[in-house]
């Protein structure tokens, strides 16, 4: 272990204290008061709102933004392509391997659909009067981190700068926007936890 | 509108609906919004005038980013930062004039969040803020103090409603010269209980008349009551909307968009209870008519007597002579009832 590897354990810390925190907040009023009688399965729900929901041709958001729709799905994949990265470079030397420019080409472009998303906020008017700093600085965290992760992959003598820019934005993370990740993903994942079964069926398109 | 200047007092109020925060539904999605502003054209006022304080997200950001600022310590600390504002007069003013005066509650940008935030949720919210600090407007706080004092929002009484029915009933039985006719009104152990929108018994009867034709044609166990329900956003919440549909079908087109796309169908409807809105209301209705227009229908059918009001002003303004019908109208007008002789008469249903 390096000093910047220390660095990120201890973001890694501080993100996770203020994950739980959230967490603790978000579960503690339980469950919203049900008046309507249950309908449908929230299993078919929770798989549905997963899967099909996010199908382009479904939902009038998705196939009135198209590009910038199917721009933001690439971007989260890489968001989610970063973390096993994270954890396996915070684990174990660096070694090279056959899947480093493959991956590296991925980052690239999710970076750039980042980068894309980024630029419609400067440039839109009206994405500019609902936007706040927070949307424009998680939105440079995340972007870069992707970008550093494509560098890193080929040229690990980054390695320093690579982590520190991930502390920033793990430290980031439970302060803003960046924790609507914690916050809306008990929508998609625990329906029957937080939403009532029945809006979200229908929420979801669903008749289950 | 002119409004009370917000004190310390007035504020707390406000401030008491996120201090009691009583599900983790609510909570999800203050803090949910990505700002991806993919909502916009779910708002039937951000399509007809696309101005951004009509899109939807920015509606529920008012709400979440007071919650911000008292409720999170970055809100709290860098408020300039992370989008928190304080409940002032301004934000008041600002919160008034699109929770109330620029959303019907339809609900479309909820179902259209590309991440399944209930927006609406947060409206609604906000609008219970509004009304605890005593920011409700005038016109639908008075229809609220009325729904409270008389079971309806237009201060029917029951003596005025029993009175309406009977001569209903009494016009009923002769066009059918049919003594089996009636209109029941708080008759136990019925089938069902069939609910009205104030506005039926007050300024449209012969739509009440129209549905007790149905039922008694269908031989249908119902009854009235007197004690009156306003049943408004009867196609986003009631269960049948898939039965509702496949009659209005036998009979008619439906517009499109249709089904969970279609827009609000009146074009604004449900703001009929804020007559301070009204210039606003119209003019948001503007996309009804080539939805209309484009059908070539001569009769325009929808589901409740709101909806109904609605397409009946924007038939004016927008010069469409079109008819504007229930769908309990238009069923009635469609039924031909059989003739029966005397010795039938008393002992069964009718016949279709």
């Amino acid at each position: 272990m390096v000093w910047y590897h220390w660095i990120a354990l201890l973001a890694v810390m501080v993100c996770l204290t203020g994950c739980i925190i959230h967490l603790v907040k978000l579960v503690r009023p339980g469950k919203p008061r049900d008046y309507s009688r249950p309908a449908g399965r929230v299993g078919t729900a929770i798989l549905y709102s997963l899967s099909g929901a996010m199908n382009t041709t479904k939902k009038e958001s998705a196939f009135l933004h198209l590009p910038t729709y199917k721009a933001g799905i690439i971007y989260h994949l890489g968001i989610f392509s970063a973390v096993p990265l994270f954890l396996i470079l915070l684990s174990r030397s660096f070694h090279s391997a056959w899947w480093q420019w493959p991956l590296a080409s991925l980052f690239a472009v999710t970076g750039l659909c980042g980068f894309g998303v980024w630029a419609k906020w400067i440039v839109k008017k009206e994405l500019r009067s609902i936007s706040i700093p927070d949307d424009y600085i998680s939105n440079i965290l995340v972007t870069s981190v992707q970008f550093m992760s494509a560098i890193v992959l080929l040229h690990p003598e980054w390695l320093p700068v690579y982590f520190l820019l991930t502390s920033a934005l793990l430290i980031y993370i439970p302060t803003g926007k960046l924790r609507h990740a914690e916050f809306s993903l008990p929508q998609d994942i625990s329906l029957d936890i937080f939403t009532d079964g029945v809006a979200s069926g229908r929420l979801a398109g669903c008749n289950g | 509108m002119k409004m009370e200047p917000i004190t310390d007092d007035i504020r707390n109020k406000g401030l008491e609906v996120f201090r009691n925060i009583r599900d983790s539904k609510l909570l999800s999605h203050l803090n949910s919004c990505r700002h991806c502003g993919f909502c916009a054209e779910s708002s039937i006022y951000y399509q007809v005038n696309p101005d951004a304080k009509f899109v939807p997200a920015r509606k529920a950001d008012l709400v979440s980013s007071v919650y911000r600022r008292y409720c999170t310590i970055t809100g709290k600390y860098l408020p300039g930062l992370f989008g928190a504002r304080e409940l002032n007069q301004d934000t008041v003013e600002e919160m008034v004039d699109l929770l109330f005066g620029a959303c019907t509650m339809c609900g479309r940008c909820t179902l259209h969040c590309s991440v399944g935030m209930d927006i609406s949720d947060l409206v609604r919210t906000g609008r219970n803020m509004l009304s605890r600090m005593g920011y409700m407007p005038g016109t639908l706080q008075k229809t609220a103090d009325a729904a409270l004092g008389s079971c309806n929002n237009l201060d029917i009484s029951t003596e005025e409603f029993t009175d309406t029915l009977k001569w209903l009933e009494e016009d009923l039985k002769y066009d059918l010269n049919d003594d089996q006719a009636v209109i029941p009104l708080n008759e136990y152990g019925r089938r069902i209980l069939y609910t009205l929108n104030p506005r039926e018994p007050k300024f449209f009867p012969l739509s009440i008349s129209a549905m007790a034709k149905v039922f008694h044609a269908a031989g249908e166990s119902w009854t009235l009551s007197t004690g009156m329900y306003d049943v408004t956003n009867y196609a986003y919440y009631s269960g049948n909307l898939d039965e509702a549909r496949v009659i209005a079908q036998r009979l008619f087109d439906e517009k499109n968009p249709t089904g969970t796309d279609n827009l609000c169908c009146g074009g604004g409807g449900r703001q009929l209870a804020m007559s301070e809105y009204n210039e606003r209301r119209i003019s948001i209705a503007a996309m009804k008519p080539h939805q209309i227009r484009d059908t070539g229908a001569e009769i325009v059918v929808t589901p409740c007597r709101n909806c109904i009001d609605q397409p009946a002003q924007i038939n004016l303004t927008y010069k469409l002579g079109a008819q504007i019908k229930t769908l309990s109208e238009i069923v009635a007008d469609s039924l031909v009832l059989k003739e029966k002789d005397t010795d039938t008469h008393k002992a069964s249903s009718p016949e279709l």
